[in-house]
């Protein structure tokens, strides 16, 4: 059974207008839909502008969508009331993508991960101190450093600090919104291997929003592809790197730097021409989905 | 510096908490004999050069029109030590006193008239600043968290505070209160205009910075993590603006010393027997002050201190840690390069 269901999911944003004068609305997400099963990685993929930071916000209530529906274990996340919804995120959490902004910078390591315990109301001082402690270790920073602020630690380990955060309250489903995108490429395979240890240790269920195609390839069981706020293909990775149907898809696929300078390339260019905004997604193969 | 800062405060402080002890006299006491008479320093030896216990000459009255003194050298006034619950006294209080800083027009002790009016003044303006700040923060973070409709009615609404002549509003609401009013009273009314005054400057700074940072990342985490408005605002946006709200402080504390004097002139401050520093300083405002009785000018070096100290302790007091970063603003630049 799916763990998270979002359908028909919008989100429009309004630009512009004053008083007098209507603004022009911008779909950030219009009508998406997916399911996510319990224990898999489901990438969401797409150019900057696509919208899929805006729906993995929008699945946590970070931003409130216009329409469409949630569902978490079958629940509707949408219709919980402020109460519910905080013992929700208990259950859902977010990692963010820079390791800079979201940390507040004016408290300490210690702090930033005891929050979500102390919000919750979990344990007594001391349970919450060891907590903190087990989890800085989990995400293999040294609890030497509880006490440090966040400008003192690398890009890498203020990523590891959030990440020990969203795990605090013991979550099963983790949002990684671009986790590593700011990160040193040397780095980034550090935090990747993290992540993907803790999903087998602590049995998660990923939504990982990536721009780096290689990356959604090496870790995500599923795919969708963003553009322009709709899902244009989705299905299982293997598949849908081998055999791309969408025209957007092709030319996301055909634009990953190959390591070998000599390889022949051939970048294909995306025709705006090509894509038919209102084509629905089709089954083409078993679980493959594709808007053509 | 810090600790330079700190001790000018401590002393600052401490003397206006030790006026009783410390002050030779009580700060109403008149000396009809010494108007304007000048200080009396102690000495420990006399012209002879003997060495002594610390003595003053006593003033003589040279020139009544004038207002000019002479030292009484042939007379030693030895001081005495701990009599009746004050420090320092001359042996002959009533005929020679001992006036370390001079006295004023009405022959007062100008040295207990500093100590005692540190006490009026620096609590008038850091109740009145507190309240400013707790007063502008409270505006300042409700119209930057909530936004909208109640945005623009808080920012309006202060906006017309700021465009107000303060003079001519305080004028008007000194006019409808009667004539003559304790001293607790007028404490309490100066306080409250000065925190109305002052907190406009406050409200919209919190603001802009509380809106800027409810977009960063961490405001978003903390909301996701299930944190409620209150924690939000109150454990990380006001936080942010805590640097500021500190600067804004140090800025309000001089600017209220000063309003008070300015009241007090205009005569809807303290009256005459309750010493502050602005009611003394108004008293100096003449070009004789400069000229001959220099030492009516006390207040504004004990003004000066007062902020100087602020300024010391409060710029490096480490309310944010984030200046010491210098990796911060390309963290900044970067997350605004990649928000969606």
């Amino acid at each position: 059974m799916a763990l998270v269901e979002v359908s028909h999911l919008v989100k429009h944003f309004t630009r512009g207008g004053g008083l007098l004068r209507a603004g022009t609305t911008v779909n950030a997400v219009d009508d998406v839909s997916f399911t996510i099963d319990q224990g898999e990685t489901f990438g969401l993929v797409g150019e900057s502008g696509s919208g899929k930071t805006t729906t993995g916000r929008c699945m946590l209530r970070l931003i409130e969508p216009s329409s469409g529906q949630v569902r978490f274990r079958g629940e509707d996340v949408l219709a919980f009331s402020p109460r519910q919804m905080r013992d929700a995120r208990r259950e859902m959490q977010i990692v963010f993508q820079d390791p800079y902004s979201s940390l507040n910078p004016r408290m300490r390591a210690r702090q930033i991960v005891e929050e979500p315990l102390i919000i919750h109301r979990l344990g007594a001082r001391a349970q919450r101190r060891a907590r903190v402690a087990e989890l800085f270790r989990l995400v293999g920073l040294d609890p030497a450093h509880l006490e440090r602020y966040p400008h003192e630690f690398s890009g890498g380990q203020r990523q590891r600090i959030g990440l020990a955060r969203a795990l605090a309250l013991n979550p099963s489903f983790v949002i990684l919104d671009e986790p590593v995108s700011a990160l040193d490429v040397s780095v980034q395979a550090q935090v990747v291997n993290l992540l993907m240890d803790l999903q087998r240790q602590l049995k998660l269920t990923y939504l990982f929003i990536a721009h780096d195609l290689r990356l959604v390839e090496h870790i995500c069981g599923r795919v969708a592809v963003m553009y322009l706020g709709r899902i244009v293909e989705m299905g299982p990775t293997a598949a849908l790197f081998a055999a791309p149907q969408h025209p957007y898809t092709r030319a996301l696929l055909s634009a990953i730097p190959v390591p070998d300078p000599d390889a022949p390339r051939q970048r294909i260019v995306l025709d705006p021409a090509l894509v038919n905004r209102e084509a629905a997604l089709k089954e083409i193969a078993a679980g493959h989905f594709a808007a053509v | 510096m810090r600790r330079l800062g700190l001790s000018f405060l401590v002393v600052v402080f401490a003397a206006a908490a030790g006026a009783p002890f410390l002050a030779p006299h009580a700060p109403d006491v008149k000396f009809s004999e010494l108007l304007y008479a000048p200080p009396t320093l102690p000495h420990v030896v006399d012209d002879a050069g003997a060495w002594h216990a610390p003595f003053i000459y006593p003033w003589r009255l040279a020139d009544r029109l004038e207002q000019r003194f002479e030292q009484n050298r042939s007379t030693r006034m030895p001081l005495v030590w701990l009599r009746g619950g004050r420090i320092a006294q001359s042996s002959d209080e009533a005929r020679a006193p001992f006036l370390l800083v001079g006295a004023d027009g009405s022959g007062r002790d100008v040295f207990a008239r500093l100590l005692f009016g540190a006490r009026t003044s620096l609590g008038l303006a850091l109740v009145a600043a507190l309240g400013a700040t707790l007063l502008g923060g409270l505006v300042g973070g409700a119209a930057g968290y909530i936004g909208g409709i109640v945005d623009e009615a808080l920012m309006r609404a202060t906006d017309f505070v700021l465009v107000l002549p303060a003079i001519y509003v305080v004028l008007a609401l000194r006019a409808v209160l009667p004539l003559v009013l304790s001293s607790g009273i007028v404490f309490v009314m100066l306080a409250a205009i000065f925190a109305v005054v002052g907190a406009p400057f406050v409200a919209r700074g919190v603001r802009a910075i509380v809106r800027s940072e409810r977009q960063l990342e961490y405001a978003v985490a903390a909301r996701s993590l299930g944190a409620g408005h209150a924690r939000l605002l109150v454990r990380h946006l006001l936080p942010a603006a805590s640097g500021y709200v500190v600067v804004q402080l140090t800025v309000l504390v001089p600017a209220f010393i000063v309003a008070e004097a300015t009241l007090s002139y205009v005569g809807l401050g303290f009256q005459d027997p309750i010493a502050s520093w602005g009611a003394m300083l108004q008293e100096a405002s003449n070009t004789r002050a400069l000229t001959d009785f220099r030492w009516l000018l006390s207040p504004a070096a004990a003004i000066f201190l007062v902020v100087l100290g602020l300024n010391l302790v409060l710029q490096q007091s480490g309310v944010n840690p984030v200046t010491i970063s210098s990796d911060e603003p390309l963290g900044r630049l970067r997350s605004d390069s990649h928000s969606l």
